[in-house]
């Protein structure tokens, strides 16, 4: 009996040291199930799924601009061609000028024209669909930012082309007696941050996240990089400037100038391009030649809407001495930024350090998926202190995500010296989704201190330079490319060491009824910027007295409002300004229910599309039948010109970049975390207990065993 | 005194067994899911929606991971977390579907599912099927060890990528250690 005892312990315990050792040996080798189980499946066999090999349409952009003083018109027309055996649905996303006044959409199907209808979104887009289902032809223009825009046309037969055409208008500054037009042409790929929402389909290349809720309408899938550049543009534009022209120059493309006297001349790009760049144009006037005021005007019944233009006496001519100022620079060392941006931001901040006066201080906080600073505090200018800023700058490496809100947040956070203006200096190309929640953010702490973004690369985000300066109460700059650096931010510093023009207020005269006007309080202005109002004037109005300081000191103009050039299309753009300061009012806590209403309201009445309203065309001639099948498309964007594609970049290659060290006490570190939501915070235990049990296990059947075995002893 | 000791050895005996047995029943569990959701998946309609493996999963599968060289093919599930991680690797829930665009961060047990880690090398070549047949290539670019509680992984959707995290050393008896062990794998 107690033999057996032992005889039997003995052997389940062989039998358990068998089997574990059968197991280890098991999980060592991997999984149990063959791999040509797999390959016998039948599922996965190439070509299985028809019509995923069809060629997606081509497209064309040709984009006409006229040019009349300070009010620029645009029509472009995309040509979609259906080069496949399918009937096919496009959808091509796309940039155009921040704030651009879209109006107008034409779809010219062979000989038939149909207009578009502003409609409001959600029922624009239920139409369309319908429509597409129905076999119908139809065109929706959407907007997903206020410069970010996609077509959708549906039932494009085998073979087909179909042409859909978009009007909007834009207005351009005189700033620094010049005239610049810039017209981006591609949507460089943004980074989304958040936590990706659980349930959507995919039709982007990102997901929607819980802070980028509509991701997949701004991530247009991307041409590989064996594909090419595609997507031709061709371009061409007519300028009546209104006063005597020197030079036209494009920094960005070849153009041919053809001038018809001194005020007018008709530019094309000399051969068609692709969509990969911003085109830039800039016209300048000859030495006096330039207007100090401009006054356009489009009478709608009893209303004038007008544009005023009113350049201030140029600040610097005004003895103010500069207050001593702290200067932060915040730079994007993101993976977007890696090529000729970072390059370009790097020399940017060198130049820019120069510049600063031994009484001013400066910090430098970089950000990609995390946030650093080169000192906890601001230094002193002194040329020690510069150099060690810039070995900081060049050590710079772009690499990573883009938590442009938690490195905002960081120094935000940061104690301010209250006897310094303190003045941000925001590099970046804005390559993000969520820049409404940057503009909040800086709405809500930007407190005394002054924001100036500057746009860098060659596809920057003009909506976050433009929006995010205005929150930050500063103003913006574009470098297009290396030879600018200097130029701009010479002129940049210009602004940055005088004093603004603030508190600007205009007096209307001659009429009783309010004057509606927009931006509404009137921006402050830095040096050489001119004040431009859109306005609707009711009859009778006849004056206007514009007053500001300068450095303390008062400054005010009056200007008789007799003899305005009629412009069309300011109506639209006194429309659109009204829907950008509405758009404001949602982060000083307006009602967004109500806001919505205003701006649906405005949108409607003057055609324009915005983030409530769409244009839509629908022909009703039904095109396809219920048994032929359709096929979406989205048509994939140009890299961005200079930009280094993820998979060349050289952090990627060594995966470096993707390990992050944190401290978790840090407590400026744990600021930016809490806007890092792309981080994983630990990672999943990995480990199963099966080892350790197995041990465990063992140990107790051989203690087991001892007992039992000293039992023997003692019998 | 001996009938305690006879009772004693019992109890140890018995817990020996539970234990042993449940040491054992973990990586059988972990290769018997892997045959029912393989059969799940090659069952799967073409419609790329998941099937469920077994009728009370509370998980799915969501793609399959091949590594030609390791002769290793395996289901990977949504989620990294106790309910999916026993039957086979688990997509890590706020990062990238493995196969689709972005960074992708998959995470099974060591001594099971991501044993295989141990033995990759760089330049081993990294497949992800997708339900519908949709398949995207990866290469081994970089291993490491992190120790997580100071370090973690950056998720970068900039870049087509996956990283494969499992725990480290890879035969350590203690399940709860700090270190991971990662490897990442780009798109090509």
């Amino acid at each position: 009996m107690r033999r057996n005892h032992i005889n039997l312990f003995l052997f389940l315990n062989a039998i358990a040291l068998l089997l574990s050792l059968l197991v280890t040996s098991v999980t060592m080798a991997g999984p149990a199930v063959p791999s040509q189980m797999m390959d016998k499946g039948g599922l996965f066999l190439p070509g299985d799924e028809a019509g995923m090999v069809e060629p997606a349409p081509l497209l064309h952009t040709d984009i006409k601009v006229s040019v009349s003083g300070p009010i620029v018109r645009y029509r472009m027309r995309h040509t979609f061609i259906n080069s496949s055996n399918t009937w096919t649905e496009a959808i091509y996303t796309y940039p155009l000028p921040t704030d651009s006044a879209v109006d107008t959409l034409e779809m010219t199907v062979g000989k038939r024209k149909i207009i578009g209808r502003i409609t409001e979104k959600i029922k624009a887009q239920r139409q369309f669909v319908a429509a597409k289902k129905a076999g119908k032809r139809a065109s929706l223009v959407q907007q997903h930012r206020p410069n970010l825009f996609s077509t959708s046309l549906a039932n494009i037969a085998p073979g087909e082309h179909i042409t859909v055409e978009i009007g909007f208008s834009e207005t351009l500054r005189l700033v620094d007696d010049g005239f610049r037009l810039r017209m981006p042409l591609v949507v460089g790929p943004r980074y989304i941050p958040g936590q990706p929402i659980a349930g959507f389909k995919m039709s982007g290349w990102h997901t929607p996240t819980d802070l980028v809720p509509d991701a997949e309408l701004i991530t247009p899938p991307l041409r590989s990089e064996g594909e090419g550049v595609g997507n031709p543009v061709t371009l061409s534009i007519d300028i009546d400037a209104g006063f005597d022209m020197d030079a036209i120059e494009s920094p960005s493309h070849k153009i041919s100038i053809v001038r018809n006297g001194d005020a007018k001349a008709s530019i094309s790009l000399v051969e068609a391009v692709p969509a990969d760049k911003d085109f830039i144009l800039v016209w300048r006037a000859k030495v006096g030649a330039a207007p100090s005021a401009g006054f356009f005007s489009e009478r709608i019944e009893d209303m004038r809407y007008s544009l005023l233009t009113l350049t201030p006496p140029i600040q610097q001519k005004l003895n103010t001495p500069a207050p001593p100022r702290e200067v932060v620079f915040i730079v994007d060392t993101s993976g977007s930024m890696e090529g000729t941006s970072i390059e370009q931001a790097k020399l940017a901040i060198g130049m820019a350090l120069e510049r600063l006066r031994p009484s001013d201080t400066f910090r430098i906080v970089r950000f990609s998926s995390d946030v650093s600073s080169f000192q906890m505090q601001a230094l002193s200018a002194t040329p020690a202190n510069i150099n060690l800023g810039k070995q900081f700058v060049s050590s710079l490496l772009a690499e990573g995500g883009t938590e442009i809100v938690a490195a905002m947040g960081h120094v935000m956070s940061q104690r301010r010296d209250k006897n310094r203006l303190t003045q941000i200096v925001l590099i970046t190309d804005g390559a993000v989704g969520n820049e409404d929640a940057l503009f909040a953010l800086i709405h809500d702490q930007i407190r005394s201190s002054r924001l100036f973004t500057v746009g860098i690369g060659s596809a920057p985000n003009g909506y976050l330079m433009t929006r995010a300066a205005a929150a930050g109460r500063g103003t913006y700059t574009f470098i297009e490319d290396a030879d600018e650096v200097s130029r701009q931010m010479a002129k940049l510093f210009e602004k940055l060491e005088r004093p603004a023009m603030t508190n600007i207020l205009l007096e209307w005269q001659g009429n009783s009824a309010p004057v509606l006007y927009w931006p509404n309080p009137v921006t402050d202005l830095y040096n050489g910027e001119p004040i431009s109002v859109l306005a609707a004037m009711p009859d009778g109005t006849n004056g206007v007295t514009v007053s500001g300081q300068i450095g303390g000191k008062l400054w005010s103009t009056s200007i008789a409002l007799g003899g305005a050039q009629d412009r069309p299309g300011i109506a639209a753009l006194w429309a659109r300004q009204k829907i950008k300061s509405l758009e404001a009012t949602l982060f000083h806590g307006d009602d967004p229910k109500l806001v919505k209403e205003k701006i649906l309201e405005t949108a409607l009445k003057f055609n324009l599309v915005s983030r409530y309203t769409s244009l839509l065309a629908i022909d009703e001639k039904k095109a396809r039948t219920e048994s032929e099948k359709q096929v979406a498309h989205k048509i994939a964007t140009n890299f961005p010109d200079g930009w280094v594609r993820p998979e060349n970049s050289r952090s990627i290659k060594n995966g470096q970049h993707l390990i992050k060290s944190f401290d978790r006490e840090d407590p400026s570190l744990k600021i930016a975390m809490r806007g890092a939501a792309s981080q994983l915070y630990g990672l999943p235990q990995t480990a199963t207990v099966g080892p350790l049990s197995v041990i465990l296990g063992l140990f107790a059947l051989f203690a087991s065993w001892f007992i039992w075995g000293r039992r023997e002893e003692q019998l | 005194m001996t009938r305690s000791r006879e009772i004693t050895g019992i109890a140890l005996l018995a817990v020996g067994f539970v234990f042993v047995g449940y040491g054992l029943f973990i990586p059988a569990k972990a290769v018997l899911a892997q045959v029912l959701l393989e059969r799940a998946w090659i069952a799967a309609p073409k419609d790329g929606k998941a099937p469920k493996p077994w009728p009370w999963a509370d998980t799915k599968p969501i793609a399959r991971i091949k590594v030609g060289d390791l002769d290793v093919s395996e289901i990977i599930l949504a989620g990294a977390h106790g309910r999916s991680l026993p039957f086979g690797p688990g997509h890590v829930d706020g990062t990238s579907e493995p196969g689709r665009p972005g960074h992708s961060v998959i995470a099974a047990h060591r001594d099971t599912h991501f044993s295989f880690l141990e033995n990759i090398k760089i330049g081993m070549a990294v497949s992800v099927e997708l339900p519908g047949g949709k398949s995207s290539s990866y290469v081994v670019v970089d291993m490491r060890v992190l120790d997580a509680r100071s370090e973690t992984i950056v998720i970068d959707h900039t870049t087509n990528m996956l990283s494969l995290v499992t725990c480290y050393p890879f035969n350590d008896w203690n399940p709860g250690g700090p270190m991971r062990y990662v490897v990442t794998a780009v798109s090509v």
